[in-house]
C-alpha cells in the first residue's frame, strides 16, 4: 500500500504531463551484471517525457503562442528572416506506468515473462511555409498587389490510450505489447496549395485552398473516453553483445490504428474565396443598424460529411547501437523516425560513462527530427539494484534557452519487489 | 531503511518540483497577443441619390433625371368642430301619479320622449360616430321585479335600433334599484331627425315598463315613486354628417415644418424648373370661399422670410359643394401651378425654407342654407389644401453645406488597431464634395477628418454621361481617437457640396453613384486565447 501511495499520483503525474518524446531502453538496467535487478518478483516503472521542436520557431515564440504573451515585432521579424520555405514543428509526450512480471513463467519458458502497460500520449505537428508564417504573424501589408502561395501545409494532431498486454524476455528486456487503444482526439489538415492574393489597394482578398480537414467526434473528450478504438502494437528487440559490452536496440512503438466513429466530420476546402469587405448597400439601403458578413466558413468548406474513419497512429522507429570503449566507457549511435509529412528523420550520437553497476552518465547530440540539432544530458541511478531512476533531457538547452528550437525532458522511476 | 527513506524522499521532492513546473509551464492565463500589419477591406457598396433619399419623395423621369417631390397639407380647416356634439347627458323619467299594487305582466303606457341636442349652430339630422361611449342607468323606486325596456329609435348599428332592456329588483324611495351599463359609439348611426323624421337635433326615446311576468308577487306603487333612465354621451367623434351645418367665417394661419423630414442643408443652390402645385379640394357638401392671404417661406436658421408671389392664388376663390350619390362623393377640386415662370418660385426654393406659413380667410357655406338641410360631411375626406412641389435635380451647388449628427452606440470598441481607414469613392455625380468628421464630446469638438475631398465627376458633352472622378480619404484611427470614439457618443458630419464651374447647374440623373470601398490599413493586434 505504501508503494501504491507513491506510485499513484507519481502515474497521475506523468499522465497529466504535456511535455513528451520517445521512450528509450533503460541501457543502465539491461547492461547491469546486478543478479537482485533479475532475480526480483517485479518490476514497475514509472515513465514522462514531452518534446517539442520546430526548424523554425524557437521555444520562446512556441511558448507563447501556447501559453500566452506577447510576442514581440523584432522576434516575428528574426524568426521569419531565418525561416526555411518550408518548415515544421512538432511535439510528442506520454505519460506510462509499467509492469514486467520476472516471477511467473510463460510458454514453459523460465526467461518469458508478463508485460503489462498503461498510458497516455499525445502528439501533433505541423508543417507550414514561411509566407504562411508571415503572413499570419506579419500581416499581408507587404504582398499587397501579389499573390502568396500561402501552401503547403500540415497538421495533426492526435491523443490516445493504450492498454497493454504482452510478453518480455526477462535477459533482454525485448519484449512485444499488444495494446487496445482509446483514441481520444484527432484532428488533421492538409492543405496543398493556397493561393492567397491582397489587392495593391487592400480592397479585394482572395484565398484559394485546396485541402482536407478532418476532425474526431466532438461532442466526446477526456481520458479515456474518446471517439476511437483500435490496437497497437509496440516491439523493442534487444541484442546484447558479446561480453556484455553493449546492445543493439530496434524499437517500434504505436505500429497501429484507430477507427473513428461515425460523428467525425470531413471537410473538403476547395472554394476559391473572395472578400471585399461587407455589402454595405443593404444597410444603406435598409438602414439597418447592424452589417452582415458572409460567412467565410460556409462559403470556404464547399462540402461537409459525417465519417467515420480509419487513421494510423503516429508510430515511431528507433534503431540504437551502443557499444563499450575503454573501461566504462560507452558510445552510441542511433536513428528516430516519425513517418509523417513533417518530421526529419533524427540521428543521434552520445558518450556514457558507468560509473558503477548501478550508475551510468550519458551526454548526446541528436540532428532532425521537429527541430535543427540539440545536445543533452541523462543519469541512470539504479540504487541497491531495486529502484531505477532515469532522468535527462536530449535537448537541454531549450529547457532554459528561449531561443532553442526544441527542449525534451524524460524521467522513469522503476521499483522492483 | 534510512537511506531508502532518503532517498523517497528525493524522489518524492523531485517530482513535485515536476509538477509544479509542469502544471505551472502548461497553464494559459492571458492571451497570445501580437501585432500585424494588415490591409484588409471592410466595407463596399454603390451609392445611389435613392439610397439616401426616402423613395416617396424621389422619382425619375423617361430622361433618367431625378425628381425631387414632395407632398403635404397645407392646412387644417377644423371642419370636424363643425358638426361636434358635445358630452350630453339625458334624463327620461316615469313619475306615477297613483298609488296601488300592479300584478305580474301588467304594463304601463309607454313614455315617449323627444329630446333636442343644444347645437346652436348646425341643425344635424344623421350623425355617425367614430368613437365615443353611451353610458346609461336605470333607476327604480318601485317595490317590485319590473322588466324595462328602453328603446332609442334613432341610434342603430347595421341597421338594427338599440334596445336597452333592464330587469329590476324591488327598490325604495330612499334606497332605489340602480343599474348601469354603456355602449361603445364607434359604428352606431344616430338619426336626429325625431318622430317626425323631418326634425333635426332631436333624439327619440321611448320607455316601456311591465311588471316581471315570473314574479313571486305584485309591485306595489307609492304615489310619485319614479323611474328613470339616465343616458349621457361621453366623448361622441363624428365621422360623418348630414344636415345645415350652418354659415362660418374664420380665418386660417397655418405652418408646415418641412426641415423635419427634409435634413435641409445651408448654402447656395440653383434649381431650375420647380413646380408647385397647390390643390384646393372640397369633399363636403358645403359651399366654401377661400381667400389665400399669404405663402412665406421661414429659414429658423437665419430668421430671413420670403413670401410666394403668385397672384392668381391669393385671389378669392369659391369652390361649389360635393356632389354626392349614395356613398360616392364627387369632390370638387381647384389647381393653382406655380412654375419660374408664373412665379418666384424657384427663388422661393433656393431660399432653402425651413417652415411654410399659410394665412387664409375662410367663408363656409357663405350663401347659407341653399340646400335646404342637405349637408354633408366625411370627416376623412373634406376640405383639404395641398401643396405638392416637383424639383428636377438640375441644380447647381456652391458650399452647401449638410450636417447630420449621428449617435454612436454605446458599445465600447477594443483599440486593437492602429492606423488608416482609406476610403476609396468613384463618383459618377457631378457634383463634389470636402467631408469633416468631428467627434462632440460635452460639448467639444475633436476633428478627425478636416475637409476631405470628394472630386467630382466631369460633365461632358453627353447628356447624363459624365467622366468618374477616384478619390482616397484617409481617416486615421489611432488608438487616442478610438478612445476619444468610446467616451463620446455623437459623429458630427458635415458634407459641402459644390457644382463644376462655380456652382453650374447639373443634372443628376438614376444612373449615378458613388461606388465605394471602406480598407483598414495599419496595425491589427490580434489576441488569441482570451
Amino acid at each position: 500500500m505504501r508503494q501504491l501511495r507513491f506510485f499513484l499520483p507519481l502515474m497521475s503525474c506523468c499522465l497529466l504531463a504535456t511535455f513528451s518524446a520517445t521512450a528509450q531502453l533503460p541501457s543502465v538496467m539491461l547492461l547491469s551484471q546486478d543478479t537482485t535487478v533479475r532475480s526480483c518478483n517485479a518490476w514497475v516503472m514509472a515513465s514522462a517525457a514531452g518534446q517539442v521542436g520546430s526548424n523554425g520557431l524557437d521555444m520562446d515564440f512556441m511558448r507563447k503562442l501556447t501559453l500566452g504573451g506577447r510576442i514581440s515585432n523584432d522576434h516575428i521579424d528574426r524568426l521569419s528572416g531565418d525561416m526555411s520555405s518550408e518548415n515544421r514543428a512538432g511535439y510528442a509526450g506520454f505519460g506510462e506506468l509499467t509492469l514486467m512480471n520476472f516471477r511467473d513463467t510463460l510458454f514453459v519458458n523460465p526467461a518469458i515473462g508478463l508485460k503489462a502497460t498503461v498510458g497516455s500520449y499525445y502528439h501533433g505537428y505541423a508543417g507550414f511555409s514561411s509566407n504562411l508564417f508571415s503572413t499570419v504573424f506579419q500581416g499581408n501589408k507587404t504582398s499587397a498587389g501579389s499573390t502568396v502561395e500561402l501552401g503547403p501545409a500540415f497538421m495533426m494532431q492526435q491523443a490516445w490510450q493504450k492498454f497493454g498486454l504482452g510478453i518480455f524476455d526477462k535477459r533482454t528486456l525485448s519484449s512485444v505489447t499488444l495494446s487496445l487503444v482509446e483514441g481520444q482526439s484527432y484532428r488533421s489538415l492538409v492543405m496543398n496549395s493556397a493561393d492567397f492574393y491582397t489587392s495593391t489597394f487592400g480592397d479585394t482578398l482572395r484565398i484559394a485552398p485546396d485541402g482536407e480537414y478532418i476532425r474526431s467526434d466532438t461532442s466526446r473528450s477526456g481520458w479515456a473516453n474518446g471517439s476511437g478504438m483500435g490496437v497497437a502494437l509496440d516491439l523493442d528487440y534487444n541484442l546484447p553483445l558479446s561480453d556484455n559490452s553493449g546492445f543493439i536496440n530496434l524499437s517500434i512503438r504505436d505500429l497501429g490504428v484507430v477507427f473513428w466513429n461515425d460523428a467525425s466530420e470531413q471537410y473538403t476546402v476547395e472554394r476559391e474565396f473572395s472578400w471585399t469587405g461587407f455589402d454595405a448597400n443593404p444597410w444603406l439601403i435598409n438602414h439597418d443598424d447592424s452589417l452582415v458578413a458572409p460567412s467565410p466558413q460556409d462559403s470556404l468548406l464547399s462540402s461537409r460529411r459525417q465519417t467515420t474513419f480509419m487513421a494510423p497512429l503516429p508510430m515511431t522507429f528507433q534503431l540504437r547501437y551502443l557499444k563499450q570503449f575503454g573501461k566504462g566507457h560507452f558510445y552510441e549511435v542511433g536513428w528516430n523516425l516519425w513517418p509523417n509529412r513533417v518530421a526529419k528523420p533524427q540521428v543521434f550520437a552520445g558518450i556514457s560513462h558507468r560509473f558503477s553497476d548501478h550508475l551510468m552518465l550519458t551526454a548526446r547530440a541528436f540532428a532532425g527530427g521537429y527541430s535543427r540539432w540539440g545536445m543533452g544530458a541523462e543519469v541512470q541511478w539504479m540504487p541497491r539494484g531495486k529502484w531505477l531512476v532515469r532522468a535527462g533531457s536530449n535537448h537541454l538547452v531549450g529547457l532554459v534557452a528561449g531561443k532553442a528550437h526544441g527542449a525534451e525532458a524524460f524521467v522513469s522511476i522503476g521499483k522492483s519487489f | 531503511m534510512k537511506r531508502i527513506s532518503m532517498m523517497r524522499s528525493a524522489i518524492g521532492f523531485a517530482f513535485a518540483i515536476l509538477c509544479a513546473m509542469t502544471f505551472t509551464r502548461c497553464s494559459r492565463n492571458e492571451p497570445t497577443v501580437w501585432d500585424s500589419d494588415v490591409m484588409v477591406p471592410l466595407a463596399t457598396g454603390r451609392l445611389t441619390l435613392s439610397n439616401v433619399v426616402d423613395d416617396s419623395m424621389l422619382y425619375a423621369d423617361a430622361s433618367g433625371l431625378w425628381h425631387v417631390k414632395f407632398e403635404r397639407e397645407l392646412a387644417d380647416f377644423n371642419l370636424d368642430t363643425i358638426v361636434a356634439i358635445d358630452d350630453t347627458t339625458i334624463a327620461v323619467g316615469f313619475e306615477l301619479p297613483i298609488s296601488g299594487s300592479f300584478n305580474p305582466g301588467q304594463f304601463a303606457p309607454d313614455i315617449v320622449e323627444e329630446i333636442r341636442l343644444n347645437l346652436p349652430s348646425t341643425q344635424l339630422r344623421h350623425v355617425r360616430f367614430s368613437r365615443g361611449t353611451l353610458e346609461y342607468r336605470l333607476i327604480s323606486a318601485i317595490q317590485g321585479d319590473l322588466i324595462c325596456e328602453f328603446a332609442l329609435p334613432g341610434l342603430s348599428r347595421n341597421g338594427a335600433a338599440e334596445l336597452i332592456r333592464i330587469e329590476t329588483n324591488p327598490g325604495t324611495v330612499a334606497s332605489p334599484f340602480s343599474q348601469s351599463g354603456s355602449i361603445d359609439l364607434a359604428g352606431y348611426e344616430l338619426a336626429l331627425t325625431g318622430p317626425s323624421n323631418n326634425d333635426y337635433n332631436v333624439v327619440e326615446t321611448i320607455l316601456g315598463i311591465q311588471v316581471d311576468p315570473a314574479a313571486s308577487g305584485p309591485a306595489i306603487v307609492l304615489l310619485n315613486d319614479v323611474v328613470q333612465m339616465e343616458l349621457k354621451f361621453v366623448e361622441p367623434g363624428v365621422e360623418y354628417a348630414d344636415g345645415y351645418f350652418g354659415q362660418h367665417n374664420y380665418t386660417l394661419n397655418e405652418s408646415v415644418e418641412l426641415d423635419a423630414s427634409v435634413n435641409l442643408p445651408q448654402g447656395t443652390l440653383d434649381l431650375n424648373g420647380a413646380v408647385m402645385n397647390v390643390n384646393i379640394r372640397n369633399a363636403v357638401g358645403m359651399d366654401a370661399q377661400l381667400h389665400f392671404t399669404g405663402l412665406r417661406g421661414f429659414d429658423s436658421a437665419t430668421g430671413n422670410a420670403i413670401e410666394l408671389d403668385h397672384a392668381p392664388l391669393f385671389a378669392p376663390l369659391n369652390i361649389a359643394r360635393a356632389a354626392r350619390n349614395g356613398s360616392i362623393v364627387t369632390a370638387e377640386e381647384h389647381q393653382y401651378t406655380l412654375n419660374a415662370d408664373n412665379s418666384n418660385l424657384d427663388e422661393f426654393m433656393e431660399f432653402l425654407p425651413s417652415d411654410l406659413t399659410m394665412t387664409a380667410d375662410v367663408v363656409l357655406n357663405p350663401l347659407g342654407d341653399v340646400s335646404a338641410g342637405n349637408d354633408f360631411i366625411f370627416l376623412d375626406d373634406a376640405l383639404s389644401a395641398r401643396v405638392a412641389l416637383d424639383i428636377p435635380l438640375r441644380i447647381g451647388m456652391q458650399n452647401l453645406t449638410f450636417r447630420d449628427t449621428l449617435e454612436l452606440t454605446n458599445d465600447a470598441v477594443e483599440a486593437l488597431f492602429n492606423g488608416d481607414l482609406s476610403l476609396w469613392l468613384k463618383n459618377e455625380f457631378p457634383i463634389g464634395a470636402r467631408c469633416t468628421l468631428r467627434l462632440l464630446q460635452g460639448g467639444d469638438l475633436t476633428t478627425v477628418v478636416e475637409g476631405a475631398q470628394i472630386d467630382a465627376a466631369a460633365p461632358t458633352t453627353s447628356v447624363g454621361i459624365t467622366q468618374v472622378a477616384e478619390s482616397w480619404i484617409k481617416i486615421a484611427l489611432t488608438p487616442e481617437i478610438i478612445g476619444q470614439v468610446n467616451d463620446t457618443h455623437q459623429l458630427v458630419i458635415d458634407v459641402a457640396l459644390d457644382t463644376p464651374g462655380g456652382g453650374n447647374a447639373v443634372g443628376i440623373y438614376e444612373h449615378y453613384g458613388i461606388d465605394f470601398k471602406l480598407v483598414a490599413d495599419g496595425t491589427y493586434t490580434f489576441e488569441l486565447g482570451q
